[in-house]
């Protein structure tokens, strides 16, 4: 390995399946979904929603109680799981970059109720509301005190943190990076997403025919990635090393992205030119698969034009079915999702499918879960305003 | 030091204009406790009907974008594109949560809710540009316009991209300004002195302002017919020894400016043979948070490039001493320096 590698050595996560990377390879194995059906809203307005939301047993604070901060303590949760595991113990000048479209917006919301109703408003419910507040608790918890900051890519926010801390050190820069993404659901989120009518009243199924769109969803997910030459220097085995990163924008629409999937076959290519592989050389990849009618086309069409003949011979899933759609986590959690299959040779089902939509013809989607050895593999994402982004994971040999 | 970069082309809109020369206006005007920008022109090839739906955020976003990138000449390939913001549009999250509370999650407005999200107005530029080769929005605090500019001198350096176009918009909200106040943070009473780290019992702070700031950074190497209007590169202060003609500080009396004095004196203190002259670009345009920064770095590109003279403001006074009295006329180089909230420096070297 060369010192510049970017290798990961720890890997945290929490979403609608629990707490910790352990809870999560649990659910990959045992095709395991997250998603519950729970209101938002209250009086005439009260209906249900399906969503993925971290399950009370891993982290027992209600949405209301935790207006102005639950982004802070979830992302503070996957934080202290990767470094614990990177054996990070002590004051670390590592750089931290997280990805978050809402971070802790629920407290903006109640200040403002509170304000339209003529009460004295809660300042202290801004305390979290500027999205950088969420990279301050993390470094501050951890005491993590390098070069720290926030981004925000919608939906690609996850991997363009992991896509950016990649950057940092093999350009030198960090020897040393926590990255990762977090969203912490709230009414806000759900409304928005009703709004643009994308949530589906049932468990969502990626490239289905039947598809009708997301399942909202909150979580975190870090990751410690850092130079081979850190690693080695710190006697720190690596679980996996990431080997590229590529983004596009499709300066297409708004909210919807370009069904030709440009922007995503660019932003896959540009990542396997960083990693001098031909797209011959990914074993699998792990879609975004919001399963709404747009994204999933989207990708479709860019894994057509990446892969062509081959594309029957790349096995794909998407976990949008088992997490919720986590939003800014998301490119995260696939991350994390991505590593641990890697390591345990598995290509995860992709719950709730049932039927193919009859125009993703050649799409290797794994309906159940597959084991089969693999060394390398892609993560994809994208988000609103035509947002792409790619990473590319490789299996540590010893 | 890292490696420089060029400035191939400015773009800005503020309370006061849209030109460099806007940034030169008296400090009283700028003392009022809010100052906002009148009217936004009409950029290009975009309908009239297609900016009305959009944000103020994202309509400053795309005048800003539109100078630079005709100021440096460039098409749109190779470019990377980067924002700065410290949140989204509040105008445009206020409505959407009015129909929410009055009407119920179905009534939300769509349009408010796409227009409210933090990659807006990064969107929007991107599709009146058809800017397609990647870039992100940077969240932070009153530094950030600076550590946008920082991360595209890096990209650049190393391949990422042939140039970046990178900018930083703030939007005024009242309900912002009050909650602000609310938190101690912006009294809107403009301080005696700067930096002017916050007493017990002070709540000061420059008038706030919004608008929005865009340069475009390419290598050096790639300036081939023209020059760049100057030279940009990202500074580590804590290593920084070379000292520079005149520095610009983005104190304004917020909860910045104790770690913007900790950084000037470490600075003077750190290269006691030369002693620069010191320009406070808040009492210019007021407190733009994530945008100011970016503001500064253009009074720095106007003192290099156009030898702009900026007016004085008293010093701390434990300043007093340490830099040089105001100094008139053409600067070879100018530091700026900026803090945010959150104790985070950054610092960029502008030269000729």
């Amino acid at each position: 390995m060369h010192d510049t590698d970017v290798c990961i050595t720890g890997i945290g996560i929490v979403s609608a399946v629990g707490a910790g990377a352990a809870a999560h390879l649990d659910a990959l194995v045992n095709a395991r979904s997250g998603l519950v059906s729970r209101p938002f809203f209250e009086d005439s307005f009260k209906t249900d929603y399906i969503c993925g939301m971290v399950p009370h047993e891993a982290f027992p604070h209600a949405i209301a109680d935790t207006a102005a901060s639950r982004a802070n303590l979830l992302f503070d949760m996957a934080c202290k799981e990767a470094l614990a595991q990177a054996g990070v113990r002590r004051e670390c000048r590592a750089a931290l970059i997280v990805g978050t479209t809402a971070s802790n917006f629920h407290g903006g919301t109640v200040y403002y109720r509170q304000k339209r109703e003529k009460q004295k408003p809660d300042g202290g419910l801004l305390q979290g509301f500027l999205p950088g507040t969420v990279a301050d608790f993390a470094a501050t918890r951890n005491r993590i005190t390098g070069r720290r900051y926030a981004v925000s890519s919608a939906c690609a926010s996850g991997a363009t943190a992991i896509g950016h801390a990649f950057r940092m050190i093999q350009s030198g820069h960090a020897s040393m990076v926590c990255a990762g993404g977090v969203e912490a659901l709230c009414p806000f989120i759900v409304a928005g997403f009703n709004s643009l009518r994308l949530l589906s009243k049932k468990p969502c199924m990626p490239f289905d025919r039947d598809r009708d769109g997301l399942n909202v969803g909150e979580g975190a997910a870090a990751l410690v990635l850092e130079s081979a030459k850190s690693a080695r220097e710190r006697a720190e085995q690596p679980i996996a090393v990431v080997k590229g990163f590529g983004e596009a924008l499709e300066a297409f629409h708004h909210t919807r992205s370009n069904p030709d999937g440009s922007g995503i076959a660019r932003a896959m290519t540009m990542a396997l030119s960083k990693a001098s592989w031909g797209a011959g050389s990914v074993d699998h990849v792990h879609l975004h698969g919001t399963a709404t009618v747009f994204n999933d086309l989207s990708e479709y069409n860019a894994m057509k034009s990446v892969f062509g003949d081959r594309l029957p011979d790349v096995p794909v899933c998407s976990t949008k079915s088992m997490t919720g759609h986590t939003l800014g986590a998301a490119g995260a959690v696939a991350a994390v999702l991505t590593v641990l299959s890697l390591r345990a040779g598995l290509v995860p089902a992709t719950l709730f499918h049932q039927t193919i939509d009859p125009e993703f013809s050649g799409l290797a989607l794994a309906k159940t879960l597959r084991r089969i050895p693999f060394s390398r593999a892609a993560a994809t994402s994208l988000g609103f305003g035509g947002e792409a982004a790619c990473l590319l994971f490789e299996k540590v040999t010893i | 030091m890292n490696a420089p970069a060029g400035i191939a082309g400015v773009g800005l809109i503020v309370p006061s204009g849209t030109l460099l020369s806007s940034l030169r206006t008296l400090p009283q005007e700028a003392r009022r406790e809010v100052r906002l920008v009148e009217s936004v022109p009409a950029i290009p090839g975009m309908a009239a009907n297609d900016m009305r739906r959009m944000s103020k955020l994202t309509r400053f976003s795309l005048f800003a974008a539109s100078q630079a990138m005709a100021a440096s000449g460039r098409g749109s390939q190779g470019t990377g594109l980067f924002v700065g913001i410290t949140h989204g549009s509040t105008a445009h999250l206020l409505e959407f949560h009015d129909y929410l509370f009055d009407y119920g999650p179905d009534m939300a407005s769509p349009n408010s809710f796409s227009n409210g999200v933090t990659n807006a107005p990064l969107s929007s530029v991107s599709s009146a540009f058809k800017l397609t080769d990647g870039g992100t929005t940077i969240l932070g605090y009153e530094n950030n316009g600076l550590a946008v500019l920082d991360y595209c001198a890096q990209a650049i350096a190393h391949s990422e991209y042939d140039a970046c176009l990178a900018g930083s918009s703030e939007e005024y909200a009242a309900v912002v300004h009050d909650a602000y106040r609310a938190c101690g943070w912006h009294g809107g009473e403009a301080p005696a002195y700067l930096p002017f780290p916050r007493d017990p019992g002070g709540n000061r702070g420059m008038g706030v302002s919004e608008g929005s700031a865009f340069f475009v950074l390419q290598t050096l190497s790639s300036f081939t017919n023209r020059k760049p209007l100057c030279r940009f590169t990202p500074v580590d202060l804590n290593r920084y020894k070379d000292g520079a003609d005149v520095v610009v500080s983005g104190a304004g009396g917020g909860p910045q400016d104790r770690f913007e004095l900790a950084s000037l004196k470490r600075l003077a203190e750190s290269n006691p043979g030369k002693k620069p002259s010191l320009v406070f670009s808040k009492p210019l345009f007021g407190e733009t948070f994530g945008l100011g920064s970016m503001l500064s770095a253009l009074v720095a590109c106007d003192i290099v490039a156009n030898g702009a003279d900026y007016p004085s403001f008293p010093l701390h006074p434990q300043l007093a001493g340490l830099f040089a009295p105001r100094q008139d006329g053409p600067a070879q180089s100018a530091l700026v320096v900026a803090a945010g909230r959150n104790g985070q420096m950054s610092a960029a070297l502008f030269e000729k």
